[in-house]
C-alpha cells in the first residue's frame, strides 16, 4: 500500500490552469481553505469549479480572478449573506454560472460516481434551468413516456476535500456523529483525481479498529495532506466553529479593491504558508476559542 | 369559543395563519435563510408555526431541517455567543430522530414522501412561480442572487407548499425574471402538462394578506386581509392583477392562547421572529 502523504504545495501543484475542480464541503463547512489559499498564492487561472453548495472558498477564488465558470446549486455565505465577489463577477459578466437544483447537482455527481453518462431527473421540470444549462437535456422516459430531463455526469480533473482524519494510505474517516448535509463521499466516488486534506493523520491500526468509519477508502484517494485547522475560517463539524469575526471581515473587505488587496496581503498572498496564516489569525489562543 | 387576541404582531399573525395549514402526523421541510428578514420568512415563521401546531392541534407534526430529521423544536441548544441559528442544524447537541445523508434525504424528497414545504423568494409571479436566481438577464444579470438551493424540489414534490413573502410590487411581478421553481407555470393545467404533479403551492402568506390560487386558472387570489390592511393597499403592492375571493374576509386573528404560546413557549427569546 502506497504512502500518499504529500505537502500542501505538492497537492496544489496538481491543480493547473484550466483545471475542472470539484470543491468539497458545503457553504462554510469543511471547505479545503488551506489548499485554496495555496492555489491563490500560485496564481492558478481559468478554473471551472463545481460543487453542491459553495461558499467562501469559491468566492475567494472568484475574487482573485481565478475562476471562469461555476456549477453549483447555491453560491453564498450562509448567515453572512451573499458571496460578495461571486455576485459582482457574475453581474459584470466575468464568471459564467451553470445553475441547476440541489438534487440535479447531486444527480450529476451520482452519475459520475456510478459510471453512467447521465441520470434521468425530475426536479427541473417547469423551471428555466434546462434553457441555460449545458448539462441538461429534455428526454422522455422510454418506459412511461413521461417528460424528464437527462442531467449529465460531472466530469472533473481534480476533487479537493477537507476531512477529519486519514491514515497515510488515504483511508479517510469521519466521526460517527457528523453533519451529513454535504456530499463529500459522493464527490469522492465521482472523483478522477482526489486530494484530501485532513486535520490529523492517524495510524493505520486506528483505521483498522473502526473500519465502518472509513467513508472514503484509500484506493479512491490520490493524495492526502495533514493540515490542522485546514478549513479555517470555515468549520469542521465537531471540531471547530466558523470564525465569524474573520468571515465578517472577509465580506467587508470585498467592498473595495483596496480593502480586498489588504485582506489578501494580510492572510493569503502576504503569508508564506499555512503555519504563518495560523499565526496571523491569532494562533492557538484564537483557534481554541472556536473549538466545539 | 377561544378568546381572540387584540395585541399581536403581523409576524405572529403569519405564524398562526401557517400553523392552521398544518395537520397532525405530517412532516414539514424547513429551509435555511441567510439572515434578517429572509431568515424570518424561510425559517423563523415556518418553524414557529410548526412548533405552535405541535402545541395545539398537531402534536405529532414533525419537521425536517436539511438532512436533520425531526429536530426537537423545544430542545434547541442555546445559541453560543455569536453562533447563528442557521448553523444550529449542524449542532450535534440538538436532539433529533435521525441525521441522514443529504443524498438519501433528497432521493426520498423527490419520491414524494414529504407533506409540506415552506419557501420564500425574491420574486413571485401571478401563477406562483418563484425566482431566487437573478434579476434581469440570466447571462448578465442586474442582480445575481443565490442560485437555486432546493427550491425547485420544494415546489415540485411536497404534497403542498406554503410560500411566505413580503408583499411589494417589486417582488410580486407579472412574470419572474428567471423561473427558479415551478408554481403553476402559465396557469390552467400547464403544470401537469410539463410533467409535474397536481400538487404545488397552496397559499402565499404575506405581511399584508393570505392568498391562494384559483382552482381552474391557477391565478393568485387574495383570500383574507390582515387587520388594518385594505384591498387597495394589497393591489398597490402587487405588480399584477390579483383575483379576489368572493368571500374575502379579514385574516382570522390569533387567539389569546396562541399569542401566549408563541411569546412564552415557541419563541420566548425572540429569535425566530426577530426580524
Amino acid at each position: 500500500m502506497k504512502d500518499k502523504r504529500v505537502s500542501i504545495q505538492e497537492a496544489a501543484s496538481a491543480i493547473g490552469n484550466g483545471c475542472r475542480l470539484v470543491m468539497g464541503g458545503m457553504v462554510l463547512q469543511r471547505q479545503p481553505m488551506a489548499l485554496v489559499y495555496e492555489l491563490v498564492r500560485r496564481g492558478v487561472r481559468d478554473l471551472t469549479v463545481a460543487t453542491f453548495v459553495g461558499g467562501n472558498a469559491i468566492d475567494l477564488l472568484v475574487g482573485v480572478g481565478a475562476v471562469q465558470r461555476i456549477e453549483a446549486a447555491y453560491m453564498g455565505m450562509g448567515p453572512f449573506g451573499f458571496a460578495p465577489h461571486f455576485r459582482k463577477a457574475v453581474e459584470a459578466g466575468r464568471v459564467e454560472v451553470d445553475d441547476i437544483s440541489e438534487s440535479a447537482m447531486m444527480a450529476r455527481f451520482k452519475a459520475a460516481g456510478a459510471g453512467v453518462p447521465f441520470l434521468p431527473h425530475r426536479s427541473l421540470l417547469g423551471t428555466d434551468m434546462p434553457k441555460y444549462s449545458r448539462h441538461v437535456r429534455e428526454i422522455t422516459c422510454p418506459f412511461t413516456g413521461q417528460p424528464l430531463h437527462a442531467v449529465r455526469a460531472l466530469e472533473s480533473d481534480v476533487t479537493i476535500l477537507h476531512a477529519h482524519v486519514a491514515d497515510a494510505y488515504g483511508n479517510v474517516q469521519f466521526p460517527l456523529q457528523r453533519n451529513t448535509d454535504e456530499l463529500d463521499q459522493v464527490f469522492a466516488k465521482a472523483a478522477k483525481t482526489l486530494i484530501v486534506t485532513v486535520e490529523r493523520i492517524i495510524p493505520h491500526e486506528e483505521v483498522l479498529s473502526r473500519s465502518t468509519q472509513t467513508i472514503i477508502p484509500f484506493h479512491w484517494v490520490d493524495m492526502v495532506v495533514e493540515v490542522p485547522y485546514g478549513a479555517h475560517p470555515g468549520s469542521v463539524d465537531g471540531l471547530y466553529r466558523e470564525d465569524e469575526a474573520h468571515l465578517r471581515r472577509y465580506v467587508e473587505a470585498a467592498k473595495t479593491p483596496e480593502a480586498f488587496r489588504a485582506y489578501l496581503d494580510e492572510f493569503v498572498t502576504g503569508v508564506q504558508d499555512h503555519w504563518q496564516y495560523l499565526e496571523r489569525i491569532g494562533g492557538l489562543r484564537h483557534l481554541s476559542s472556536l473549538h466545539e | 369559543m377561544a378568546a381572540k387576541a387584540t395585541d399581536y404582531t403581523i409576524n405572529e399573525l403569519m405564524v398562526v395563519g401557517v400553523a392552521r395549514m398544518l395537520r397532525d402526523n405530517e412532516m414539514g421541510f424547513l429551509g435555511i435563510g441567510t439572515g434578517g428578514r429572509a431568515f424570518t420568512l424561510t425559517f423563523g415563521i415556518p418553524a414557529a408555526a410548526a412548533r405552535l401546531a405541535q402545541l395545539t392541534h398537531a402534536p405529532n407534526f414533525a419537521v425536517q431541517l436539511g438532512s436533520l430529521v425531526d429536530p426537537k423544536l423545544d430542545r434547541m441548544p442555546s445559541l453560543s455567543s455569536g453562533q447563528s441559528i442557521t448553523n444550529l442544524r449542524y449542532d450535534m447537541r440538538w436532539p433529533a430522530s435521525a441525521r441522514i445523508t443529504a443524498l438519501d434525504n433528497m432521493d426520498v424528497f423527490i419520491k414524494g414522501d414529504l407533506d409540506v414545504g415552506f419557501v420564500t423568494a425574491a420574486q413571485i409571479d401571478r401563477f406562483g412561480n418563484l425566482n431566487i436566481t437573478c434579476i434581469g438577464d440570466y447571462r448578465r444579470p442586474k442582480v445575481r442572487l443565490v442560485g437555486t438551493l432546493a427550491q425547485p424540489e420544494l415546489m415540485a414534490f411536497p404534497k403542498r407548499t406554503i410560500i411566505l413573502m413580503d408583499q411589494t410590487a417589486r417582488a410580486f411581478v407579472p412574470r419572474v425574471d428567471f423561473r427558479t421553481s415551478a408554481g403553476y407555470l402559465e396557469g390552467g393545467d400547464s403544470r401537469q402538462r410539463a410533467g409535474l404533479g397536481p400538487n404545488g403551492p397552496i397559499a402565499v402568506v404575506s405581511n399584508l394578506c393570505i392568498m391562494d390560487f384559483d382552482e381552474r386558472t391557477k391565478a393568485m387570489r387574495v383570500r383574507s386581509l390582515h387587520r388594518g390592511v385594505t384591498l387597495e393597499q394589497v393591489r398597490q403592492n402587487t405588480g399584477f392583477e390579483l383575483l379576489v375571493a368572493p368571500d374575502l374576509q379579514e385574516t382570522e386573528a390569533p387567539t389569546v392562547e396562541e399569542v401566549r404560546l408563541i411569546r412564552e413557549r415557541v419563541d420566548p427569546h425572540r429569535i425566530l421572529l426577530a426580524h
